[in-house]
């Protein structure tokens, strides 16, 4: 019992951040903006449900985005790696809770591409 | 006080058609013939004195059918104030915003929040026809151009000289003109104080003035001592002799080709003087001969889609514009650099490349023909019903005689020898291509 527990509960955190594959629930926008060395949100909490997160490159060097929930089993989500001045959009389904979001490219995570995304219901 | 001309020809439909291109975005339909029966008084009353603010058309959407998000998506900032062209009521608080945004010229690409354009653009409106002074002393506290042109990177013990060359050279009195190089220093030192905190994921925020980063020591700034902070640098500009011939110069550009004689130059800057208030200025400027007979002027592009889409009765459906626009020379929110848009190159090869997308795009929702499996309406095989077709479904604008004659001869050569089974199938090409042809005729390129 207490097995089939721990892998109910793994199963539904990895459902906590996965790609969208559409629906009607509510929709909502952020955008990350990275450059040298800051990852920046347009706004600092969503709503639960489809996000479009929407990676800008406004630096001079590449970067990449990866979103994960800071509860145990998440999965991590990677955008793709953005020349400078490039952009790319993904929906992602967002379950309530807190977010990771940072660069994983070289150390740029350690020099301050980093933030937190709040996902409140 | 010289008295500044006042146009007293006929004010008709297409003198109203001209006013609300010149002061908006374009008539809607019937709007011109309302306009005109007010008289040019109540005309330019009516737009100068608008009441409440009043959406009219559809909600804007993406291509995704979504709301916009105007702060957290990509072009959605452009498209947003795009809609508020194309459904305003107040056709000149607009068009005046967008004077203030060239004007104040601030880019997002130096700025990178879209938030704080936003907040910037909000301001320009509120000022959009009010006191010119209340308008200068908020941008400059304003935290876009405080990132834009270096106010918070402006400290007591290292002046930076940025907003304070820009506030006199773009802003107030015009190059070399009535500053020299020892007060651009001084109104740095004046300007100093304004900070940020930056936090983490969020970026710069709590714009404020701290005493402690400002440069309390005496100043010399056009001849004038005092322990000067940032208002009095922004006062003092306004206050400057050499200032009310600037603005006066550069406001009445935005509405009227060509400069303004001696004695209508004079009468603008004797009212302008009476309280640096824009309203009556702009009153004078839009009831002034040379608007009515004076040449036309190119339309800058998002004013050339925003009033495609009011004639069209469409609203903004599709991010489309945000590049649509960017490929004719203008993207809002995104001025080439400080000094604003280049409006003497607003036709040239590239731009007009780009505006006969804008016009294909704006007309792709009225295309005729068959689609997807379904038969289109009837397009009669007339070249005159073509033509009159087309004038229709872009609102009846008033175009030249000879534009007119153009499109008919275009239309009869290409349904000549249309018999047969072409006799269906080539009036609706034919339609298509006409609208087309006037959507970048040089009448709808122009006011």
């Amino acid at each position: 019992m207490r097995r089939l527990l721990v892998i109910l509960v793994a199963v539904v955190s990895c459902a906590a951040a996965v790609p969208a594959g559409g629906g009607t629930d509510a929709f909502s926008f952020v955008q990350v903006t990275e450059k040298e060395f800051t990852l920046t949100l347009s706004r600092q909490s969503v709503r639960a449900g489809s996000v479009s997160v929407e990676l800008v490159n406004f630096g001079m060097d590449n970067h990449d985005l990866v979103v994960k929930g800071t509860r145990i089993g998440s999965k991590a989500i990677h955008f793709t790696q953005l020349d400078p001045r490039g952009r790319t959009e993904r929906t992602l389904r967002l379950t309530p809770g807190r977010y990771a979001l940072w660069c994983s490219l070289s150390d740029h995570r350690a020099r301050g591409m980093r933030a937190t995304l709040v996902v409140r219901k | 006080m010289a008295a500044v001309p006042l146009y007293t020809g006929t004010f008709g439909h297409a003198e109203a058609e001209r006013l609300l291109w010149r002061a908006g975005f374009g008539p809607r339909r019937g709007q011109a013939a309302r306009l005109a029966s007010l008289g040019l008084d109540g005309a330019v009353r009516s737009l100068t004195h608008p009441p409440g603010e009043r959406w009219v058309g559809p909600r804007p959407r993406d291509e995704k059918g979504r709301p916009l998000a105007p702060a957290d998506a990509w072009g959605h900032d452009q498209l947003w104030w795009l809609d508020r062209m194309v459904r305003t009521s107040r056709p000149l608080v607009e068009r005046m915003t967008l004077v203030w945004h060239d004007w104040f010229a601030t880019s997002d690409a130096g700025v990178g929040s879209q938030k704080l354009m936003l907040a910037q653009n909000r301001l320009l409106r509120r000022y959009a026809l009010g006191s010119f002074d209340r308008l200068l002393v908020s941008i400059t506290a304003n935290p876009a151009m405080l990132i834009w042109l270096s106010g918070t990177d402006n400290r007591k013990d290292a002046p930076n000289e940025n907003y304070g060359r820009e506030l006199m050279e773009l802003f107030t009195l015009g190059e070399g003109n009535g500053y020299t190089e020892r007060d651009v220093r001084e109104q740095a030192r004046a300007l100093t104080g304004w900070t940020s905190t930056w936090k983490r994921g969020k970026g710069q925020t709590d714009f404020r003035f701290d005493t402690k980063r400002h440069d309390t020591g005496m100043k010399t700034v056009f001849g004038k001592k005092g322990d000067f902070s940032w208002r009095d640098s922004a006062s003092m500009c306004v206050h400057h002799p050499k200032h009310a011939p600037f603005f006066v110069r550069k406001l009445w550009s935005y509405f009227i080709p060509e400069p303004p004689d001696a004695g209508t130059q004079a009468g603008l800057e004797a009212l302008y003087r009476q309280g640096f208030e824009v309203r009556p200025v702009l009153e004078a400027i839009l009831q002034h001969p040379a608007l009515y007979s004076g040449p036309r002027m190119v339309k800058p592009p998002v004013v050339y889609i925003a009033g495609l889409l009011r004639g069209l009765n469409r609203g903004i459906d599709t991010s489309a514009w945000v590049w649509l626009s960017d490929g004719a020379g203008q993207r809002l929110f995104n001025p080439p650099n400080v000094a604003g848009w280049d409006d003497s190159r607003w036709l040239d090869t590239n731009a007009f490349r780009g505006r006969w997308y804008i016009a294909n795009t704006a007309l792709e929702k009225v295309t005729l023909g068959d689609r997807k499996g379904k038969k289109g309406p009837k397009v009669p095989n007339d070249p005159e019903a073509i033509v009159n077709g087309a004038l229709a479904v872009l609102g009846n604008p008033t175009i030249r005689p000879e534009t007119h004659r153009e499109l008919l001869a275009f239309a009869r050569a290409s349904l000549k020898g249309a018999t047969g089974w072409k006799a269906e199938s080539y009036p609706p090409l034919v339609a298509n291509a006409v609208r087309q042809l006037l959507a970048v005729s040089p009448d709808l390129q122009t006011s």
